[in-house]
Parts: structure tokens; sequence; C-alpha cells
């Protein structure tokens, strides 16, 4: 079963999709990269490691789709999740073919995921979405309400301005399951947890 | 169609949307909200590989599973009967006559390896295709995860456990150990909690408790209203010894091992010898399977100390000598 973790760049995909694995009691992660060729390649890297070497503040570091495996155990039911981690989505038709080539190859993903964490950031989500008029994040949202297992994650609430950001969130996603956190001060991810659980098909 | 950028035409299929971003002819939000259109109305396209569209089986395609199981055969008469049941129950409703409500909980019984998960998931998918259970999940439990730690943890312990199972069914493995604690202990809360549950949610539950023979007739004798409201009951049978080797074979089959000759004929004979003879838990299938790992990890020593080339032939072939001494416990 896939969970998709899909947003803007900078929103912080990649950490979430690392301290839900350390949340979840993962020592160390196992990344299984994706080259636009469709080649795996697997890598083993302590969470430590992988928040350095995969998370960027100022340049996108995420190149390619990612994914790990974790186990969500409730009862006595285990199920097997593969998070995949998908490059940030920018805004209008990039110039970069590449670029291009990884959006599609994202959007192909999104269809077939069973779970879909969409990822925004509550601080900026406001300015953002008020800049574009049809905006990224505002599609996906009318996306996932036509859909199932699509969860909006608000993250970054530990920032300055993410209270107007999530005021503003609810008042445009009615009918939308939103949960906010931060993967700066760890807050909500047991909330997610419960989402996974229940959402499990 | 604001979304899309050339006017004069827009994307017909998935694949053509996700072509016309590579092309950068569509923005991907663009892209998102005319994917979003089928999404609703089609189901074709979007989530193809939600488990629950690909689990469109019939029920025929279940009981064909269910067929493929080997032995079992009181078990096999008995769904069919309950099938048959159901079923008829719906062309009655249909004509309008009275609907006899069901309680269709169950009693599984039987040795351990026996089978008795393989068939309750089963019956969680059959159930869903005759539209008894509006989701035909299975939700396994045992006591750890009913019984709470405090006066008052159990019962809410309890009912969440049955909220998570609702449309489904809900196993209960080792359902003894419920009683086992004695008069304070508090799993008889648990029980309490279920029996009056399962009643209430009749229609959209399914509730299985399952154990070893003795012990679960022991746990019916403790709660006079448990074998009432769990009126099918199937017992699991030890498996004979033919069964045994066919189900020898299969493992085998599926991890690209064979029988030699020798090996199969004495197999068969240690197995019918000790039909009746073995210990009540020695675990049926399962204690196959674990001659089988034993020989297998024989068969690699003996080949390993061989010095010509091993062919496929060998690779693949267990001879009578890697089962010989046993299980090795």
């Amino acid at each position: 079963m896939e969970l998709l973790v899909i947003g803007r760049p900078h929103v912080g995909k990649t950490l979430l999709m690392i301290n839900f694995a350390a949340y979840l009691g993962m020592s160390d992660i196992r990344v299984e990269v994706q080259d636009s060729d469709g080649r795996q390649m697997v890598r083993r890297l302590t969470l430590d490691r992988a928040r350095r070497e995969l998370v960027s503040l100022s340049t996108p570091k995420t190149a390619q789709v990612h994914s790990l495996t974790i186990e969500v155990t409730s009862g006595r039911q285990r199920s097997e999740i593969l998070l995949v981690d998908t490059p940030g989505v920018l805004e209008g038709i990039a110039p970069d073919s590449r670029d291009r080539q990884l959006t599609a190859q994202t959007i192909g993903r999104l269809m077939r995921a069973a779970m879909v964490f969409h990822v925004v950031d509550a601080s900026r989500v406001k300015s953002q979405c008020q800049e574009a008029g049809e905006s990224f994040d505002r599609s996906l949202w009318q996306f996932g309400q036509r859909r199932k297992g699509y969860l909006l994650v608000a993250n970054k609430v530990d920032r300055p301005g993410s209270h107007e950001g999530l005021k503003f969130l609810r008042d445009e996603c009615r009918g939308i399951t939103m949960i906010p956190i931060s993967c700066a001060t760890r807050r909500g991810f047991r909330e997610l947890k419960v989402w996974v659980c229940r959402a499990i098909p | 169609m604001a979304y899309v950028f050339s006017p004069e035409s827009i994307p017909t299929s998935p694949e053509e949307v996700l072509s016309w971003i590579q092309a950068g002819r569509l923005a991907p939000g663009a892209a998102v909200g005319v994917l979003s259109q089928w999404t609703g109305s089609a189901g074709a396209a979007v989530g193809r590989e939600y488990p629950e569209s690909a689990k469109e089986t019939s029920v025929d395609a279940v009981l064909d599973d269910l067929k493929a199981l080997v032995g079992l055969g009181d078990i096999k008469r008995v769904v069919g009967d309950i099938r048959a049941f159901v079923e008829i129950q719906r062309l009655r409703d249909e004509m309008g006559l009275v609907h006899t409500p069901q309680s269709l909980h169950m009693i599984f019984t039987g040795a351990p390896g026996t089978g008795k998960t393989t068939v309750a998931r089963l019956l969680g998918q059959l159930f869903k295709c005759l539209q008894v259970l509006p989701k035909g999940h299975l939700v396994e439990v045992e006591r750890a995860d009913l019984v709470g730690e405090y006066i008052g943890h159990t019962a809410q312990k309890t009912r969440d456990v049955i909220k998570r199972a609702l449309g489904g069914v809900l196993f209960v493995d080792e359902a003894y150990a419920l009683a086992r604690g004695g008069e304070k202990d508090f799993g008889k809360e648990a029980i309490d909690t279920l029996v009056a549950t399962t009643e209430n949610h009749r229609e959209e539950l399914l509730v299985i408790l399952a154990g070893y023979p003795d012990e679960m007739a022991w746990f019916l004798e403790t709660n006079p209203g448990l074998l009432s409201r769990f009126p099918i009951r199937l017992e699991f049978k030890d498996y004979t010894a033919t069964d045994l080797v066919h189900i020898a074979r299969h493992m085998l089959r599926e991890r690209d091992y064979t029988l030699s000759g020798d090996a199969e004929i004495n197999l068969f004979t240690l197995l019918n010898h000790n039909e009746g003879h073995w210990h009540k838990n020695a675990g049926n299938a399962r204690m196959v399977r674990n001659l089988l790992e034993h020989a297998i990890r024989r068969q690699a020593v003996r080949l390993h100390a061989r010095q010509i080339p091993l062919s496929r032939h060998d690779l693949m072939t267990l001879s009578w000598t890697d089962f010989e001494g046993g299980s090795g416990d």
C-alpha cells in the first residue's frame, strides 16, 4: 500500500517522512531511490544521517522519488506501508524538462497511491494561494474532496504566521480532514498515526 | 476549461495528462484539476491499485480459494450451507417474505496449525461478496487487545476494538484466555462487553472466537450465554497423513523444491504411521513446515560437502536422508 507525500517545494515533505518513521520507532531507514529511468537503488541511513543528507533549508534537495517501508501495528494487525516522498511540485509549467518529467512522475504516483499526505506550509500557504489564482495546492485539495485516503497536513505550525494560515485553510477546505503538525517540534505525529491506522483499507 | 493551456483540445486519458505535463503543455495545478474530474465518476482511471477495487472478487472466486485448501471437508460443507442460507434469505426478502434475522457468529475449535485464521480471512471476504458485511475486513485480536489494566478500562478497550471491526470480521484468537484469570480477572468484563455488543451489532459484525478444543470447551462452560449466542461451531479436525503430504508438496512447490521418490514414500509412511498418535499440539501443518525447513537446511549441508558441480536437479531435490533425524527439536 502506498502513502504518497506531496506538496510544493520547501513545505517539509522529506523531514515529515523521516520524523514520521522515527515516531513509529524505526532507528534507521532504508531509502529506496528510484531514478528517472526506473532503476532502484537502496541506501541504508540512520535517521540523523538521513536528516543531514536529505533535508536542506535553502536548495530543494529531493530531486528523485524516494520511498521507504514502514510498519504500522495496531492490535495484532501489521500493515506494511510504502512511504513515498516526492520532489516538490513547482507552480506553473517548469522551464526545465527534467523538472517536468519529475512532476509527471509525481502526479502519476498520486493517481495510484492508496493514501495521500498533501503537505502545506501553514505559515506561508495564505500568501501563496492569494498570489496565484489557480494554484497547485488549491486544485489538490479540490481533488482530495473527491477521493478517499486524502489528508491535508499543515506543517510548520511552530512558525509565526501559521495561525492565520490555519484559519485560512479551515475556511478554504471545508469537509477535508486536516492535521496541523510541526516537524521541528514533533507535534501532531500521534494524530497522523491514528489517521493512517484508520485509513488503511 | 480554464485550466488548460491549449484550449482547442483537452487530454482524454490520465496517460495523456502525464505526457502533457512532461511536454510542458499543462501546469501541475491544472493537471490535478483535470484528473480530479475523473475521480468522482469513472473509477477506472484513478485508484486502480486500491486494494478494495482490486479485490472485486465474486462469491465463486472466494469459494474456489476455500476449495483449494487441503482437507477441511466439514468446514467447506458448512461454509457452502451458510452461503446457500444467505442467498435464499435474500431471495425471500425480494419476494416480500418474512426475513429471518440471522446470527452468524461462530466458534472455531481446532489444534494449532489447522487453518483457523486462514478460513476466518476467507469468510470475511465471502460475507462481503454476499453483502452480509459492508466491509468484510478482518480484525485479528487476542486477549491483550481486549483486556485493560484497571477497572473500567476493559470495556472501553473492547468497545474500541469492536468499533474498528464493525462492518467486518472480528477474530478473537485464543479466546479461552479471556476466562483464564479467574473470578477477579478483567477478562470476564471483556467477555460481557463482547456478548452485549455482538447482539446489538448482529447485522454488521461477525465475531469468531477461536481456540484449542479442550480449552474452548472449558471456556464455553464458564459463560452459559456464549453457547447460544454463537450458533455456528466449526471443528477443525487434525489433518490426515494424506492431507499433510499434500500440504508438504504444496509448500515445497512454492519454494522451488521437490521431494525425491524415496523421500515422498518415507514421509508418507512416517506421517501415516503416527497418525492419531501425535501430541495434541504437535502443530499439524505447522509441524510439516518445520520438518521441511529442517530438511532444507540439511540438504544445504549435504550439498555443500560435495565437491562436484551441482545441477539444477540436485539443488531442487530433497532426499530422505535430509529428513532422517526428525526436526531436530
